[in-house]
């Protein structure tokens, strides 16, 4: 047991003018994430302390906030690993924040729906069986399909920062999960909205939502390969 | 947002990597020559003269003026992009930069085209 | 977009006045709104719930042509749906031979007898066909080396009726099965654009002269109550895991559903069965899949040993969960448990490290970032976790709600998924059924919702006072002068729900539990809310979720102290055998102000005749 410093960004629409950071100090139980924390701050201290949270472990991705600087899941960071006793909480940088650590996550959305995040075929599947796909085929959706969602790597991105119309990593890593999907054809409609200057070809690879990306994916790796396969496609 | 989508892009791209590649291959070439080949003599300008006065060096030349201009305000035009969003200030920059990058070839190539050794 | 455009017009977040974090990064701002109804809608169909039953259901719908909105308490790819690991079985053959039939016996018997046979049969038939139209949507399913899809071992799935030893049953995507079938789902929905209207709260349904049509609803993010009107309203809100303190459930699973179907004076069924899955990780709850068993995992004890060879012989480690899980809680009682603590490890280490880091990466990935332990070095603390609710809202065999929990429809009303009890999952559900349950009965719910639609139903006039008890509810909430803390109430309910009505069961412990409930609710109603705003207000939708998780867990003990025999999950340590002659039926129960009362349905049972469970 040990007491930490907790700073966490607070802010209510209904009060505030703008945000403030608020300090807790709390006995920290070993073994605890920085959600458990939270958790605590809410349940026993301050039950006006407002965040998104749901499955803790890491698969919803509902609780990514910014945490000493570097987004990630609050359910998924010790602590202890922090190395520090004073950790600084805040939303996710370059979304709307709502209410405390809770940001608006529609533009995230937006780009998403902006490139068709679904399968698209033309040839109609067989019936009553399922379409063959080599486990090589497969393989080339590893790292592109485990998203979660949680917006972490888009806020990590200083190019979104400066660009809202840029399509971000993360849509872009979900049209990759696509394009690089054997029995996809949606080759034509998704190509035309990633060959962008907004798109593909905004990326500056800065990598930092690699770093940011709890589920360790890679968007940017993604992103170039995005561009070569549209290089590929136009010569 | 979403009409606006499928616009342009690719070319500057393209060509910031193509000039990138020849930039470098050019500097390399250019120190190879300034600094790697035996010279007796020293640089003087005797000797690097009529070097720069063959044809082949003033093509060299030129295509080392158009890449490094196109990479260094395509560079600058990207940043732009970046920060300026209104697309009046962005056009008014656009053209600023094309006109920069007009008058400094107009003055690189003049002097690269019209020189002569003596 | 346009319908989201339009979603988002008309919740209207607000003028962004100031980001936050970087240079144009705004912070809404909006004027503080009092409680009042914001908006009345009307859609042809209202769905509560958009995990895989939700969104199922919904997809139906709009393929049929019907105006379909999908309220959510989180954002879709956040529903608890997405958490499941292992599989979703079918009996599909693709890498040995496997039967229907097959797949239909194991799932019977895996209920103890108490599922319904006709429901069961049903379920299995329609098995391979979602798992092709899953495939087809365009799951990433892990696949064989001839390019089919992938399949895995799980327990209780075994060839010949039971004879035989395990079968390859459960498809499989890596060990993210449910996290891709729900990101699947919701991408079709956005391909055909399905409203969804995320973060709002379920308060109540509106029922009017025996006929559901529409529902009322808190909305988060700005605070207001929205009344939803519908021809066709299903429920798919899922399970009620947060009763207990080691869950493997999520924070939003607080039985929201069932809550609301409670206080319409309708009954529920079975709710004394809830699973308990072995591979919890300790202190938390949260799961590590089956799968890490069916790929060769071994429980051992404090000793060292392989404790199911004395529990399981044939099965081992692969038997159904509650047969794993009392092995283990007798373990713990017995003092064999690690350190004499509430666990025994599971240890995966012989498997090696090539087979942990391909087949079961994500188990790697949270025992690791969760307890600090890496499988492949380490055994890993497990401990039995609340995982599943086999019981619900009771429906019949087209997840049409029944008002007397027998055969008569309330008209307008649908249930699904893990909040329904049809009952294909009986007394114990088995692995990798939930999935199939959730994706098979969300399918068939939006058939027949849109089958009902297509006889076109008048729109109700809504009662005047249809919001009443709601906008009351939350005023109260809101304004109570209280001392209690949510979060103090509901761990109180928790601890206790885990040591009282857990794994084993006895009369005085049931008791002794009814009793605490009893005192928290009077707690309850002292209630303090610290937050007093109306935009997300999460303080306020915990003291919500805490009033059906109380009211749940009440009929929950009471089913458990009712049923005096032990089935499937649910053991009664006074009663530890199945008594079929007394106790071969379906528990209806209806909460009351007096208590809980009783009903019985009897089991469909077609073609297997109760026979003694042995693994």
């Amino acid at each position: 047991m040990a007491e930490y410093v907790f700073k966490i960004f607070r802010y209510d629409p209904e009060k505030d003018e703008t945000g403030r950071v608020q300090e807790y100090r709390i006995d920290v139980q070993p073994g605890w994430t920085v959600l458990d924390a939270l958790n605590y701050i809410k349940w026993f201290v301050d039950g006006t302390l407002s965040y998104r949270r749901a499955c803790r472990h890491g698969i919803c991705g509902s609780c990514g906030m910014t945490i000493n600087g570097k987004n990630g899941l609050a359910c998924e960071t010790q602590i202890k690993d922090l190395g520090t006793t004073v950790i600084t909480v805040e939303p996710l940088r370059g979304f709307p924040v709502i209410k405390d650590l809770i940001v608006d996550m529609e533009p995230l959305y937006d780009k998403l729906y902006a490139i068709k995040p679904y399968l698209i075929t033309k040839t109609p599947p067989p019936t009553d069986k399922e379409r063959l796909q080599s486990p090589e085929d497969r393989a080339k959706l590893d790292g592109k399909y485990e998203c979660i969602l949680c917006g972490c790597c888009t806020s990590s991105c200083p190019t979104y920062w400066a660009d809202k119309n840029f399509l971000g990593p993360n849509a872009l890593l979900k049209a990759a999960r696509f394009l690089f999907d054997s029995r996809d054809e949606g080759y034509e409609e998704r190509v035309s909205v990633i060959d962008d200057k907004h798109g593909v070809w905004r990326c500056h690879t800065i990598f930092n939502c690699v770093e940011a990306c709890p589920k360790e994916l890679n968007p940017t790796q993604a992103i170039v390969d995005l561009r070569k396969l549209i290089l590929r496609g136009k010569l | 947002m979403r009409e606006k989508r499928g616009s342009g892009g690719f070319y500057a791209w393209l060509f910031q990597r193509i000039t990138g590649v020849v930039l470098v291959a050019l500097l390399l070439l250019h120190f190879w020559v300034t600094h790697g080949l035996p010279r007796p003599e020293g640089v003087t300008y005797e000797r690097i003269a009529p070097r720069l006065a063959t044809p082949t060096w003033k093509v060299i030349d030129l295509v080392f003026l158009v890449c490094a201009l196109y990479h260094g305000l395509n560079g600058v035009w990207m940043v732009v992009q970046d920060y300026i969003h209104s697309e009046r200030w962005q056009g008014i920059i656009f053209l600023l930069l094309v006109t920069v990058g007009a008058i400094l070839f107009f003055l690189g190539a003049s002097t690269v085209i019209a020189f002569k050794a003596a | 977009m346009a319908e989201y455009k339009e979603y988002r017009g008309m919740c209207v977040v607000g003028e962004c006045k100031k980001y936050y974090g970087t240079d144009d990064a705004k912070v809404i701002h909006e004027e503080p709104k009092g409680v009042e109804i914001k908006n009345v809608h009307l859609h042809d169909a209202v769905i509560v719930g958009a995990g895989l039953a939700g969104m199922y259901a919904a997809l139906e719908l709009k393929k049929a042509g019907y105006d379909v909105a999908v309220l959510t308490k989180v954002f879709p790819t956040r529903s608890h749906s997405g958490a499941a690991q292992g599989g979703i079985s079918a009996a599909l053959a693709n890498l040995e031979e496997d039967h229907i039939e097959w797949h239909f016996f194991d799932t019977v018997k895996g209920s103890d007898y108490l599922g319904d046979q006709d429901a069961i049969e049903m379920m299995v038939k329609e098995a391979p066909r979602i798992i092709y139209e899953y495939e087809h949507m365009g799951v990433p399913f892990s696949r064989t080396p001839d390019g089919k899809i992938m399949q895995r071992y799980f327990g209780g799935h075994v060839k010949d009726f039971g004879r035989g030893g395990p079968v390859l049953r459960a498809c499989m995507a890596a060990d993210r099965t449910g996290h891709v079938l729900l990101h699947t789902l919701w991408e079709q929905c956005v391909k055909y654009n399905v409203r969804f209207y995320s973060e709002f709260f379920l308060l109540s349904l509106i029922i009017k002269s025996g006929k559901c049509i529409g529902v009322t609803v808190w909305d988060l993010i700005n605070g207001g109550i929205h009344v939803f009107q519908g021809k066709a309203i299903l429920l798919a809100t899922g399970g009620y895991g947060r009763c207990y303190s080691i869950t493997s459930n999520s924070h939003a699973n607080t039985a929201d559903g069932l809550g609301v179907v409670m206080r319409a004076g309708l009954p529920l069924e079975d709710m004394e069965f809830v699973q308990f899955h072995p591979s919890g990780l300790a202190f938390l709850g949260v799961l590590l899949t089956e799968g890490a068993r069916g790929e060769g995992g071994y429980l051992i004890n404090n000793e060292g040993e392989r404790f199911m060879k004395r529990y399981a012989p044939e099965k081992m480690e692969l038997a159904p969960r509650d047969v794993v899980s009392r092995a283990m809680w007798a373990e713990i009682e017995a003092g064999r448990g690690i350190n004499g603590q509430q666990y025994v490890y599971l240890d995966l280490r012989h498997l090696g490290a090539q087979k942990i880091m391909e087949r079961l990466p994500q188990i790697r990935e949270i025992s690791m970032k969760l307890l600090g332990i890496d499988p492949i070095k380490e055994p890993v603390p497990v401990q039995p976790t609340a995982h599943y609710s086999m019981g619900g809202i009771p429906t019949d065999i087209c997840c049409r709600v029944l008002a007397d929990g027998k055969e008569k429809w309330l008209e307008g009303l649908w249930a699904a998924g893990e909040c329904a009890c049809v009952s294909v999952h009986g007394a114990n559900r088995l692995g990798t059924n939930s999935l199939l349950d959730a994706s098979v009965h969300g399918k068939r719910a939006g058939k027949d919702m849109a089958a009902y639609l297509s006889t076109n139903p008048p729109y109700e006039v809504l009662p005047e006072d249809c919001a009443l008890d709601a906008i009351k509810q939350i005023e109260w909430l809101l304004n109570n002068p209280g001392t209690e803390r949510p979060g103090a109430i509901r761990k109180e309910l928790q601890e206790n729900m885990y040591n009282l009505c857990g794994v084993f069961r006895r009369k005085e412990d049931l008791e002794k539990m009814y009793n605490i409930i009893k005192d928290l609710q009077r707690r309850y109603k002292n209630i303090l809310v610290q937050d007093k705003g109306a935009k997300f207000n999460t303080d306020l939708m915990e003291a919500l979720e805490l009033r059906n998780l109380l009211e749940t867990a009440e009929v929950i003990v009471a089913s458990a102290l009712n049923r005096t025999e032990s089935r499937g999950a649910h053991y009664r340590r006074d009663y530890p055998n199945r008594d079929d002659e007394n106790w071969l039926k379906h528990t209806l129960a209806w909460r009351t102000e007096e208590g809980v009362k009783f009903d019985y349905k009897p089991v469909v049972i077609t073609r297997f005749k109760p026979e003694e469970r042995k693994y």
